[in-house]
């Protein structure tokens, strides 16, 4: 098998039934490995007793940080196949979400992820829809997919670059969540967007399923553009694989690119840009008006 | 009860009976039960016969070669004779095409029975004869009815009048009629009217005088170690009552005391001469005694032969009387075993060309004749007298008297020619007077054109189907057709003619006799005037075009011949050249049994032969090499004729394996009946060749393991038994050979099937990825080769196919689900469906995963051409269901829209004026897909239901086609909102007519790049490659 498909249970009880179905579908095509790190409840043990064989590997409680983070790295540390995902117990996946995640790496060599179309099921009263990969983020110019994938942060459609996590990741590029905090607030966009600096990504056509619910993990994030740190902190660290060149000629453009479009989308981060320049304009005015500039060589 | 009424009750008792066993149709049973007077009964099925029409009283009088008073006589004729000897009674009927018990019953006096066949049901599904088809009669004509509607002017073919068809038979019938009295003409009496031969003697003109310095006659006796019986066949000279001749007896260098006892003979007789030569054979001995003659005339006589006393005297009295005949013959006496026997009549040099009839020791000819002629032909080692006569007869006429002239004994004898020499060389001696190789060779050639010679032999239904593919599959090019006929009866005759009267580029002839093969196709080769010769079998099937794929070869002047890729009916080779094994003695057909892909991979390149079943060549080296040998009857003639043209001028002989022909060997009559003969003549002429068969296999990363004996007693033909060659497997663990199973049969019908083109772009694709991959058609899948395979991958269509023991299988369901047993699911190591849902589904009811996988598209052939205009009307592409159509165009056209249809079979769902053609070639499919406005697809109700969505959607969507379809369970999530789906006809009506219900080009090209990438069989391919490797045990072999 190429790839291992990871399951990082955390109180998954409620969805157990999701979990069995997931990992038959996915077991006829990939390694598997589930994983309950606290194992507050049984599910590891009434999956273990359901799913008998001996082609997948069980982890049960250890000593890791605490969160889901420390938890999906460890899983990603644990895989040795060249392909891996993570795997929510909420969600549903197809086989092909694999087979043909796979299939389209090893079309892409450099590709360091495959996504295919992701249907969202919004139990919150939503309309349903689906998720699929910007073309951007699979644009070969790094500059490009860093510029659409912190586009999406500062314009809040952050759903665009956090669907990625669900994607078969080419272990040997993929790097680990970043821990912001305890909560694992924005994990999935950072590493998002640290990932769309190391490759480009490929669309898949494999079948998968999010369920958009109360109880989902991000829905005890604060928004992350409203984060004081975002500019300064945050999105520079996302960036830390970059040569420092590239880093400030990415950030430096993908600021300029949200002032551009700041008049048309109004973002919080944009409305502060923006008052930024007209504060700059208004000094640089009140200055001219104190030093008037002389004619060069007239004197 | 009277007696005459117990008499009737018994009557009745009977009839029932007789209608309870029988049935009622059969009238003969009433009228004789009944005790209808059976003249009466007679009048009653003459008049049906009339009545019915089917009894063409000119065609049948010519056929039957006699005369009739009335119609009435004439059916009474067919009745009672005509029935018997199978004469067909109409122009439009030949009763080989009717079940054979139907004409075998009406052979017996009923013909009724085949007028109540013919008002059958059943008879409207099959042609009657060569040229009348019910099935291509409006719905509801009745077929007999129809028949007796037919008159001489009416067109039975395209140009074709019922008159002219009835001529052509008619000639075709006396052409056939005196070649079978030639054929016919050699026999024997075991009487004999010595009356008559007393009468001819008696009036039978005597020799002129010469003088004393002139000698009448030469007699020549070749001798070689006969010196116990050389004394009775000089005696018999010397007791002629004609003295008038010199006796030459040739010593052929005896190791006996031949030679004494003949110079014996010589110091008896000064009219005997004797010339001692060393040992040369006979026919080297009779030319020195024809060098040495004096006589005006010359006489051979066997040493082991006598004369009766008035031979010499007969026949040169006959010659001196008749300066225009150049031989004369007498009757011979034939003594063995079983008795005596005789043998006498006049022949001509066509009926010797038909049989050997005249024994040498019979003939006396001029001398300047027989110098003229050449002599004997020291080349030949058996028939060469009958050489020699034929030369003569071509030369002057022949004339018989009626005497006997000649005693023959036959004993055994281990040194008589015909036991020690093959008697195939009758064949060569008749080619050899057929076929005028100077001629041929002087003869001007069309530059560029293809002469086709198909031999037939007792087959028309064949011969026409080869010759109409291979015609097919050229519509415009130059070809000309010679199909010789090797003597065939005469119904195969007069089918063959009215078939191809109608081809213009078709040349039909008759032999009297079956020449065989090679001769068949020398002489045909000799009346061709193409630049290049194409001999192909008549149980033959081309499938491909052929002509500059086969004549380009030839275009490199080191190939010496080329021969397309033959395959049998299944779909696997039959051959794909000749290969030479080491350390078999006879050569073998390369690849046998193996599937298609295997000969295309290998190219075909560096053969030393191929087959003559399908061979073409360049006509002049043909000619200069003396065409193909008539020593080998039936076989093994291609092989020889190969390595001689190799030996000759070098090069090498080539297979396009492109150019398919399917090739039914072994239906070919005689095929196997000389063959120990031909493999003993070639293998005498041929001791050593250049082993390759190893060669040829490497290149295919195969290796010969050992050579299996063609039967369990040596005959020296030793078919190889391969292999995968380790080294390759070693060098490419990952490499695999998967054959893909589709449920298409290998029928040009089985062609047009949607899995083909599929199976190939998987193929294609795997290859792509490292792979070896090929595909077999359904009556392929359980080939004998299938061990060489690792991976077995069924694509499952109407049947199931077997997992194969040993192998990887793995079953990928692209359509028709319901038809997958669940027991079947489970035999398979992985499964794949085109349909997320039924994956889903049948996973979790059967528990066997059932891996996603859907259909797939070929980027290459279906790509996206922004610069087409989409000019043409909503067009469907495919057939229709049997008994339904297809819903989508049944409603496309009640939108009243115009719409094109492109697929076979659609003459009774769509109107005329719709269907657009029988076939689109997968090659020109994405054009027709990107230039009409709308291309409509819909789903079988199971498919769409379980979200099996269609491959056509693939492809025409990868072309830029804009898609309206059916609804179909997944379909947004392939293809958004750019494929449009509709609920009613007035939506659909909307989607067909306004352009703004459909995508936008951007959209659409959007949409393509993306199926593109997204959807293509290499794609498809590495899922499969890496599940298989992962189900791959540690050591795959």
């Amino acid at each position: 098998m190429k790839s291992t498909v990871t399951f990082p249970l955390h109180r998954s009880a409620e969805w157990i039934d999701t979990v069995a179905a997931n990992i038959a579908r996915v077991r006829p095509v990939a390694r598997i490995l589930v994983s309950d790190a606290t194992e507050h409840d049984d599910t590891l043990a009434r999956l273990r007793e359901r799913l008998p064989g001996d082609d997948i590997e069980w982890v049960g409680r250890r000593d890791l940080a605490p969160g889901w983070v420390a938890h999906c790295n460890d899983l990603l540390a644990r895989a040795q196949t060249p392909f891996v995902m993570w795997m929510p117990h909420d969600d549903d996946v197809d086989a092909d979400w694999v087979t043909d995640g796979q299939a389209a790496l090893q079309h892409a060599p450099d590709a360091v992820l495959a996504l295919g179309r992701v249907e969202v099921e919004r139990g919150d009263g939503g309309p349903d829809g689906a998720l699929t990969l910007d073309p951007r983020l699979g644009d070969p110019d790094a500059a490009v997919r860093l510029a659409a994938a912190i586009g999406f942060v500062v314009d809040g459609t952050t759903s665009s670059l956090g669907v990625t996590f669900r994607a078969l990741l080419r272990r040997e590029l993929a790097c680990p969540l970043p821990d912001v905090d305890p909560k694992g607030s924005w994990a999935d966009l950072l590493w998002g967007i640290r990932m769309a600096a190391r490759g480009h990504f490929v669309e898949s056509s494999g079948g998968y399923l999010k369920r958009w619910h109360g109880a989902n993990t991000h829905t005890t994030w604060s928004n992350l553009r409203l984060d004081t740190r975002l500019r300064a902190e945050l999105i520079p660290d996302a960036l830390a694989d970059l040569d420092i060149e590239t880093r400030y000629r990415v950030l430096a453009a993908a600021w300029a690119d949200e002032s551009a479009r700041a008049d048309a989308t109004l973002t919080a981060v944009a409305e502060e840009r923006r008052l930024i320049r007209e504060e700059r304009a208004r000094i640089a005015e009140e200055r001219a008006r104190i030093a008037p500039p002389t004619a060069r060589g007239s004197g | 009860m009277s007696d005459n009424e117990r008499a009737l009750a018994v009557r009745l008792a009977l009839i029932h009976a007789a209608h309870t066993l029988l049935g009622t149709r059969y009238g003969f049973v009433r009228n004789f039960v009944l005790g209808v007077p059976l003249a009466r009964s007679r009048v009653e099925r003459l008049s049906r016969i009339l009545g019915s029409g089917i009894l063409d009283r000119t065609y049948y009088t010519a056929l039957a070669g006699r005369t009739f008073r009335s119609s009435r006589d004439a059916a009474r004729h067919w009745k009672g004779h005509g029935l018997h000897r199978r004469l067909p009674p109409h122009p439009l009927i030949d009763l080989e095409f009717l079940p054979a018990p139907v004409v075998a019953e009406a052979a017996t006096g009923s013909p009724g029975t085949i007028l109540d066949y013919l008002e059958s049901p059943e008879a409207a599904h099959h042609s009657w004869g060569p040229l009348f088809d019910p099935r291509r009669l409006p719905d509801g004509t009745d077929p007999l009815a129809h028949l007796a509607t037919i008159t001489d002017d009416d067109e039975v073919a395209p140009g074709m009048t019922l008159a002219a068809l009835r001529d052509l038979l008619i000639e075709t019938t006396e052409q056939v009629r005196q070649q079978e009295r030639i054929r016919h003409h050699v026999h024997v009496e075991d009487s004999w009217d010595a009356a008559a031969e007393r009468r001819y003697l008696a009036r039978a003109p005597q020799p002129r005088d010469r003088g004393a310095d002139a000698v009448a006659v030469s007699v020549a006796i070749p001798v070689w170690n006969r010196e116990q019986v050389v004394g009775a066949a000089i005696e018999s000279v010397r007791a002629q009552t004609f003295d008038d001749w010199e006796l030459l007896l040739v010593d052929d260098g005896s190791t006996d005391g031949s030679l004494a006892t003949l110079e014996g003979w010589a110091a008896l007789d000064p009219r005997i001469r004797v010339l001692a030569r060393p040992h040369e054979g006979v026919g080297a001995a009779r030319n020195a005694a024809l060098d040495a003659a004096r006589g005006e005339y010359i006489a051979f006589l066997d040493s082991d032969n006598t004369w009766k006393p008035t031979h010499l005297r007969t026949a040169v009295g006959a010659l001196d009387a008749d300066d225009t005949i150049g031989t004369v013959y007498s009757a011979i006496e034939m003594h063995d075993a079983a008795g005596t026997s005789y043998r006498g009549y006049q022949m001509g040099h066509e009926e010797l060309l038909a049989d050997n009839g005249i024994d040498l020791n019979c003939i006396v000819t001029r001398t300047a004749l027989a110098r003229d002629a050449g002599g004997f032909d020291r080349r030949l080692r058996r028939w060469i007298d009958h050489d020699l006569v034929l030369r003569l007869a071509a030369r002057a006429p022949l004339r018989y008297l009626p005497y006997l002239g000649c005693r023959y004994d036959h004993h055994d004898d281990a040194f008589r020619i015909t036991t020690t020499e093959s008697r195939h060389w009758q064949f060569v001696v008749y080619d050899k007077n057929l076929v005028d190789w100077a001629d041929a060779a002087a003869a001007p050639r069309v530059p560029g054109r293809v002469s086709v010679v198909t031999l037939a032999y007792e087959d028309h239904a064949r011969t026409v189907a080869a010759v109409e593919s291979l015609l097919a599959h050229e519509p415009g090019a130059d070809v000309e057709v010679l199909v010789l006929d090797n003597g065939s009866r005469p119904t195969v005759a007069r089918v063959l003619r009215a078939r191809f009267a109608r081809l213009k580029r078709v040349s039909y002839v008759r032999m009297p006799r079956n020449y065989n093969f090679a001769t068949g196709c020398n002489v045909a080769a000799s009346l061709s005037s193409g630049e290049y010769l194409y001999f192909l079998n008549n149980d033959t099937v081309t499938r491909t075009a052929w002509r500059d794929a086969l004549v380009g070869a030839l275009d490199d002047p080191g190939i010496r011949g080329v021969q397309p890729l033959l395959a049998f009916p299944d779909g696997t080779v039959q051959t794909a050249g000749t290969v030479f094994p080491d350390g078999g003695i006879l050569p073998v057909h390369f690849l046998p049994r193996h599937p298609l892909d295997d000969a295309r991979r290998h190219g075909g390149h560096g053969f030393q032969a191929v087959t003559g079943g399908a061979l073409m060549v360049r006509a002049a080296e043909f000619i200069a090499r003396g065409g193909f040998d008539p020593i080998f009857v039936n076989g093994i003639e291609d092989v020889d004729y190969c390595l001689r043209a190799i030996a000759a001028a070098g090069g090498e002989f080539r297979v396009r394996p492109e150019v398919l022909v399917v090739h039914e060997e072994s239906r070919s009559h005689g095929r196997h009946a000389a063959e120990q003969e031909n493999r003993r003549i070639f293998v005498e002429r041929w001791p050593v060749l250049r082993p390759d068969a190893a060669d040829h296999y490497d290149r295919l990363g195969l290796r010969i393991a050992r050579l299996i004996p063609e039967t369990q007693q040596w005959t020296g033909l030793a078919r190889p038994w391969v292999v995968p060659d380790e080294r390759l497997a070693l060098a490419h663990p990952d490499r695999m050979r998967w054959a893909i199973k589709i449920g298409a049969d290998f029928t040009a019908a089985g062609d047009q099937w949607g899995d083909v083109p599929f199976a190939d772009d998987l193929a294609e694709a795997l290859r792509e990825l490292g792979q070896d991959a090929v595909v077999d058609r359904h009556p392929a899948a359980g080939r004998s080769t299938v061990y060489l395979d690792d991976v077995v991958l069924t694509l499952r269509g109407r049947h199931p196919i077997p997992p194969q023991r040993g192998r990887i299988n793995a079953m990928w369901v692209i359509s028709r689900p319901e038809l997958v047993t669940d027991e079947e699911l489970r035999a398979y190591d992985l499964v794949f469906a085109a349909s997320h849902r039924w994956a889903a589904h049948t996973s979790a009811r059967t528990g066997v995963p059932v891996i996603p996988l859907p259909q797939a598209t070929n980027p290459r052939r279906f790509s996206h051409d922004p610069g087409i205009v989409r000019d043409g009307p909503p067009t469907f592409v495919g057939g229709p269901r049997p008994g339904i159509g297809r819903a989508i165009v049944t409603d496309a056209v009640a939108t009243g829209a115009e719409v094109h249809v492109w697929g076979p079979n659609w003459a009774r769902y769509a109107p005329g004026a719709v269907v657009r053609g029988d076939y689109l070639h997968p090659d020109r499919t994405a054009e027709v897909y990107r230039s009409s406005s709308v291309v409509l697809n819909d789903h079988l109700e199971g498919m769409s239901e379980w979200g099996f969505i269609s491959n056509r959607i693939f492809d025409a969507v990868a072309s830029g086609g804009r898609v309206v379809t059916d609804h179909v369970d997944g379909l947004e999530r392939f293809f958004g909102a750019t494929v449009r789906s509709y609920r009613d006809t007035d939506e659909l009506h909307r989607l067909l007519t306004d352009p703004a219900a459909l995508p936008g080009e951007d959209e659409v090209a959007a949409l393509a790049a993306r199926v593109a990438e997204l959807h293509s069989f290499r794609r498809r391919a590495q899922v499969l490659l890496d599940l298989v490797l992962s189900r791959r045990p540690a050591s795959p072999r």
